[in-house]
């Protein structure tokens, strides 16, 4: 909380704040915080030190405009190579909200690899899916009696890269279409190798 | 200013608020006009805040606080052994570099 300098109304400390925040929104997901606050609190200082220059313990609203106007820009506390967009897509960090998570950069990228390897993942199930009926055939007419290893060997393929592909869609938490994409696509394979376990339990009891 | 001249001044920042912070401890507003009367060092505060918060981060700086008699307390910087230490490893260094570059660019001169 900023103190007030004596004389200094409620409005122009308004003035002041603005600016204040602005900073700090710039700087919210950019740098620590202790480091962030530290910068805030250090404009504070100045701003007060410059109004106290300009003379007077009661500045008035030019004055006090005057001093920020002096001020470089809130958008030139970003670190270098960054623009002011917010970091993280659809939400932006208000002073206001006392819990603004922004990812990190890292985290971000992260989160897009996992989405991709959940796609593609959903994909080669779908893919596997697709080819079943084609492979259990071969599987029938290459392996005779020994068929059942095989069928099972291929459910078991579908079933463990679907499992794999929905772990990825969640630890990706759907931020990306491919990741979206994944979590359909595997849902789907594991809905069909299920059945494909079913389908061959009922064959087998059908051969006795 | 030349946008060479700006990027050899960005890497100079930190060398230059060590350096001022030798002889005396500083307030962050008082750095910064202190540097005014080092036309070429005049680096704003968007520059200097930052670094300074970082150096505190990493040890560098010893931060008080003082009371201000126009607003809130000031932080007031310090060097510490680290910062001393920083502050030698980058002095010889620049001479270092400041001695090759000179010498390279005699070399060069028509």
């Amino acid at each position: 909380m900023s103190l007030a300098m004596s004389g200094l109304s409620q409005d122009l400390q308004r003035l002041i704040d603005a600016r204040l925040d602005t900073i700090d929104r710039m700087l919210l997901g950019r740098v620590p915080r202790d480091e962030r606050l530290a910068i805030v609190r250090e404009v504070e200082t100045q701003i007060f030190d410059l109004l106290a220059e300009q003379g007077g313990d009661s500045p008035d609203r030019e004055t006090v405009l005057t001093v920020l106007s002096r001020l470089d820009p809130p958008e030139a506390y970003l670190p270098e190579g960054e623009s002011a967009a917010p970091r993280s897509s659809g939400r932006v960090a208000t002073s206001e909200s006392p819990v603004a998570r922004v990812p990190s950069p890292s985290l971000q990228e992260k989160r897009a690899r996992w989405s991709f390897v959940s796609g593609i993942l959903g994909l080669a199930g779908m893919g596997l899916t697709l080819l079943a009926p084609i492979f259990v055939y071969f599987i029938i007419r290459l392996l005779g009696d020994v068929a059942v290893v095989g069928w099972i060997g291929y459910a078991a393929a579908m079933l463990i890269t679907s499992m794999i592909g929905l772990a990825y869609a969640t630890v990706a938490r759907l931020s990306r279409g491919w990741a979206v994409a994944g979590l359909v696509c595997s849902l789907l394979t594991l809905l069909a190798s299920v059945a494909l376990v079913a389908f061959l339990l009922l064959e087998l009891s059908g051969w006795r | 200013m030349d946008s060479w001249q700006t990027q050899v001044r960005k890497g100079l920042v930190e060398l230059v608020i060590l350096a001022l912070l030798e002889s005396e401890e500083t307030h962050g507003y008082g750095l910064v006009q202190r540097l005014k009367t080092h036309p070429l060092l005049a680096f704003t505060e968007s520059t200097v805040y930052p670094v300074l918060t970082r150096l505190e981060r990493e040890g560098a700086l010893a931060v008080r606080q003082a009371a201000s008699p126009s607003g809130p307390p000031r932080r007031c910087y310090q060097l510490t052994e680290k910062g001393r230490n920083d502050l030698k490893r980058m002095r010889e260094g620049w001479i270092e570099l400041r001695t090759s570059l000179d010498r390279l660019l005699r070399e060069r001169m028509p």
